[in-house]
């Protein structure tokens, strides 16, 4: 009895740190976002914010966000797909994954500086299509370079769920498959992309929900051709100083990245 | 001819500059008969499997189905079905689409796979459990679900890559029954791999036993326990007494130091052999009777009989199956029949095996 | 579970010290006691010989501390660490810490030399009388652009930037006051403009400039016109003098319809220990003869009329950075203007920034 009660108390302190952080850094920062956004500019209680977020300005910039984070995931799925089947299938796998997950240790401002040199007017991409003999093109301040470096700033993190789930399939699934008279394409449709969806899902998660929300590189990279609602919480809070109307858009970002969580998270399998 | 199925000649499997997991290996596998292919790990069984099946290429040589060439037909268009080892059922698929699996590919009507597919599963004793998801299931179950699912596509041969070596040992039994049984029922070719002999022996028409990337012996269960080609087979099929002797000439041999008489004849003068006498050919008796006489080192109780180890006075180990009791310590004598000398030649193929086999059964027939 | 209570404890103990140490650094930060001065500056904003000269002359001991954004070193004198003496915010900054109680008043008979300062520079409306602060350097808003890459077209106007061949040439600063201000400057309006009316044809005056805009950039926008990525940029005078001494194509103009003015300032922060001292080196950078030197080595303008006599004649006569007494008339400091103005030059500056797409 004494000792089950001492369990309990033991394990309640182990869980005392997690329960303090979630409070402190999770629960906390939400329900004072919250707060905030219940306040105008001039700090009366108000609900103008909310009435602002549903003006024509922010719903385009809601669309575009979701638009864009689209067009990064779905471009990142289709290119971390193939590469994480084929690092399952290379010797050294482990020393491959590696090399594709270091450049994510680098800091993402100093990637971005390097985009800046290589897709410049005089930079390495242009000189390869003068070298082509398509001639120089303005690839700095596009769509196409924003979303280009978005997605190789995102792709190890949709490489490194796809290929976990990818490695823990059972190989001798595929020969199972394919002894049912399965081919190729069939094995891959019916057995390996639904066994390992979670990771794709996951990867998706990861990829989505922080694109949803870029602001450097919509300036570094987009040269704000691209405004995003991440771009315009950053300007209410470091420019306007409107705390209120940065924190509706952080509240509106949150449901939705709780919806898309839900969503993705339906129904777990596996054995 | 008609009713080989599957023929392998001359295949050779080898990967880079290893030495080849499978050398040079020939063989012929009839219709409707329950085969084995047992070897410890290692020995090349699995490959066979996994040629037959299409998951591998031969290296060199020929594989043979139905009279054609199949060496570079992809598994998915080969009539063969295979049973895995871990069962390989797809996780994320019911035991009804697990075993509709193979006839969904087929485009086969909904109908048609609803009737096929609960027909497997009564078949397998698992009617009732359609719906259950694949991590609801027992080892034993799971592994009727694999059997059901490589049989509801009826195919002319089923492989079985060791599929009872995940159960614990009753149900291990009990399976062996049940697939022996399900092979008759269905008449079709099993192929087993295993590397437990006394399930080769329990449940198979034909065995192959493998070593080295080589078929040691090919036989019926009996074949191969009574007349072992070599040591290797002796010592890996049952239980053996094995010592080093010399054929003195015919019905003559000599080992551990003694002349015996022996019903193997055709072998060279004072040509070295083997010798194998199974433990439950050898008898207990008064010292002074014994053909052998041992000291008894050990005596372990294993139910239907006594094992006894014991060394005779040259260190060589001898060991007894008997229904009497001995004493550690005491010396014994132990007596055999002749017919119970097992003479192996050394490097002997099977080919010169059964040639001289038959060469004296026919002086046995001609004497008697 | 003694194990766990250790555990905590020595968790505790080990935050505790950490505490201590963390404060008694933060006091021994700035040297409370010695004759000392703590000076918290730009980075690379003042010539450093001038600090040693200081140091002989008076025997007091400088300690220089650098800060990179108005903002960071207002939050570092917010929490009050760190004792510093000096400090130097740009002007809006000033009014902001001077609403907020951050600065301690000037003792101006402490600072003979405040009458070398040209009287324009003086008086301004983010410090009424020069109670807390003294201008250190001051500069423009304009247009750097390459005379090699426009085939040497001449820029004078912002209305200039309208050209229909300057498609996708400009880059704009990501400031709202900067955008917004020249969209108001091209209409003849004033910058610190708030009649509604004004801004909103200010901005749709800019909507028509998003042809011939090719991105809207922050810092590095200094790059971006040095790597001839774009012909022409609107920058601050300060960057344009930094740009144009690695580029020499390019040039800068400060629009004849009127620009910005803006200043650097020294004042004393409420979190001053040595007063004194503080004002003996504000009166020392007044010295003609010193910021003349300070001028040369840092390269911005200085409000030093004194100054400017001992210097060489064609940085004084540098139309660019020291403009004429008639363009000067129509150069505006940004006056504060409240959150909510504020708020509403930041709405209609995205708007506009969403009509570049």
């Amino acid at each position: 009895m004494w000792i089950q009660m001492e369990n309990k108390l033991t394990k309640n302190l182990y869980l005392f740190p997690y329960l303090l952080w979630i409070a402190l850094f999770v629960i906390a920062p939400i329900l004072l976002v919250l707060y905030y956004s219940f306040f105008d500019i001039e700090g009366n209680l108000s609900l103008i914010n909310y009435q602002k977020f549903f003006t024509p300005v922010y719903l385009k910039m809601t669309f575009s966000s979701f638009w864009y984070a689209f067009l990064i995931t779905a471009i990142s799925l289709l290119i971390a797909y193939p590469t994480a089947y084929l690092l399952t299938k290379t010797k050294h796998k482990q020393l491959w994954l590696l090399l594709i997950i270091v450049p994510s240790w680098i800091n993402l401002l100093l990637k971005a500086y390097a985009f800046i040199g290589i897709f410049g007017t005089y930079g390495a991409a242009n000189s390869f299509l003068n070298l082509m003999g398509i001639g120089s093109q303005q690839i700095l301040f596009t769509d196409f370079s924003f979303i280009f470096v978005s997605v190789y700033i995102f792709i190890p993190f949709m490489i490194l769920p796809i290929f976990n789930s990818l490695n823990e399939l059972n190989p001798t699934l595929l020969d199972a498959a394919n002894d049912l008279g399965a081919s190729k394409w069939t094995t891959f449709r019916r057995v390996i992309f639904p066994l390992t969806i979670d990771g794709v899902k996951s990867g998706c998660q990861v990829v989505f929900i922080p694109a949803l929300s870029l602001f450097m590189l919509t300036r570094l990279i987009a040269g704000n051709r691209v405004i995003t609602l991440g771009t315009s919480i950053e300007q209410h809070f470091l420019v306007t100083q409107d705390w209120g109307m940065g924190s509706t858009i952080a509240v509106f970002l949150i449901i939705i990245m709780v919806v898309i969580m839900v969503v993705t998270n339906t129904r777990k399998r596996g054995v | 001819m008609n009713s080989t199925i599957i023929q392998f000649t001359q295949v050779t499997k080898q990967y880079d500059n290893d030495p080849p997991v499978l050398n040079d290996v020939s063989f012929k596998i009839e219709r409707g008969k329950f085969y084995t292919l047992l070897g410890p790990s290692g020995c090349g069984k699995t490959t066979i499997l996994r040629l037959i099946a299409g998951f591998t290429e031969a290296s060199k040589g020929e594989v043979l189905f139905n009279g054609k060439k199949i060496n570079h037909v992809p598994a998915n268009k080969r009539q063969v079905n295979t049973v895995f080892q871990d069962y390989a059922l797809f996780p994320h698929l019911n035991v009804y689409e697990n075993v509709a699996f193979g006839l969904r590919i087929k485009k086969m009507k909904n109908a048609e796979v609803d009737r096929k597919v609960k027909e497997a599963l009564s078949f397998v004793n698992l009617k009732g459990y359609e719906t259950r998801e694949i991590r609801e299931m027992s080892g034993g179950q799971r592994q009727r679900v694999a059997i059901a699912r490589a049989i509801v596509n009826e195919p002319e041969v089923i492989l079985l890559d060791e599929p009872l070596s995940a159960l614990d040992l009753k149900l291990r039994t009990e399976m062996q029954y049940e697939l022996r049984e399900l092979q008759r029922r269905l008449g079709i070719t099993f192929i087993f791999v295993t590397h437990d002999q006394e399930e080769a022996l329990a449940m198979s028409d034909e065995i192959f036993v493998i070593n080295k990337g080589k078929i040691q012996q090919s036989g019926t269960p009996i074949d191969i326990y009574d007349e072992p080609i070599n040591r290797f087979v002796a010592d890996f099929i049952g239980e053996s007494n094995i010592v080093t002797g010399r054929m003195i000439e015919d019905y003559k041999v000599e080992f551990v130091g003694k002349e015996f008489e022996c019903v193997d004849q055709g072998l060279n003068p004072n040509e070295p052999v083997d010798i194998v006498i199974r433990p439950e050919d050898l008898e207990i008796t008064a010292l002074e009777r014994g053909k052998l006489q041992v000291r008894v080192d050990s005596q372990l109780f294993r139910g239907v009989h006594y094992e006894i180890c014991g060394y005779d006075k040259d260190g060589n180990e001898w060991l007894v199956h008997s229904t009497k009791k001995a004493t550690v310590g005491d010396e014994i004598g132990l007596y055999f029949d002749s017919e119970a000398i097992h003479v192996m030649r050394h490097g002997e193929t099977e080919e010169e095996f059964d040639r001289r086999l038959e060469a004296y059964s026919d002086v046995d027939t001609n004497g008697k | 579970m003694n194990k766990l209570v250790r555990f905590f404890l020595i968790i505790a103990l080990a935050s505790a010290v950490l505490l201590f140490t963390i404060s008694s650094l933060n006091t021994s930060q700035g040297y409370s006691g010695g004759n000392t001065l703590t000076i918290y500056n730009w980075g690379d904003y003042i010539d450093e010989d001038l600090i040693k000269q200081f140091e002989k002359e008076t025997g007091i001991k400088v300690i220089y501390e650098t800060f990179d954004s108005n903002e960071a070193m207002l939050t570092k004198i917010q929490q009050g660490g760190t004792t510093y003496d000096i400090a130097v915010p740009s002007e809006y900054m000033i009014d902001k810490m001077r609403h907020e109680n951050l600065l301690l008043p000037l003792d101006q008979t402490k600072l003979p030399n405040l009458k070398y300062i040209d009287k324009r520079f003086m008086d301004l409306s983010f410090d009424p009388g020069n109670k807390y602060s003294i201008p250190y350097f001051w500069g423009t808003v304009g247009i750097v652009y390459n005379k090699k890459m426009l085939n040497g077209k001449n820029l004078t106007s912002w209305n200039d930037l309208w050209d229909p061949e300057l498609q996708n040439e400009i880059l704009l600063l990501d400031g709202a006051r900067e955008v917004m201000g020249m969209g108001l400057n091209s209409l003849g309006y004033s910058l610190n403009d708030t009649k509604q009316a004004h801004l909103i044809a200010a901005k749709e005056k800019l909507d028509t400039l998003t042809p011939n805009v090719k991105a809207i950039v922050g810092d590095e926008i200094k790059m971006l016109l040095a790597n001839e990525e774009a012909s022409v940029g609107l920058v601050w005078s300060g960057d344009a003098s930094e740009i144009m001494s690695e580029n020499e194509d390019l040039d800068y103009v400060v629009p004849k319809e009127g620009s910005n003015l803006w200043f650097d300032n020294m004042v004393i922060p409420k979190t001053a220990k040595h007063i004194e001292a503080a004002h003996k080196f504000i009166n020392f950078m007044l010295d003609p003869k010193v910021a003349a030197q300070n001028t040369e080595y840092v390269g911005y303008s200085t409000p030093n009329k004194q100054a400017l006599k001992y210097m060489p004649k064609e940085i004084v006569n540098d139309e660019r950075f020291y403009p004429s007494p008639a363009l000067t008339k129509k150069l505006e400091v940004y006056d504060n203007l409240g959150k909510k103005n504020l708020a509403y030059y930041n709405e209609l500056f995205l708007q506009f920034k969403m009509h570049t797409k």
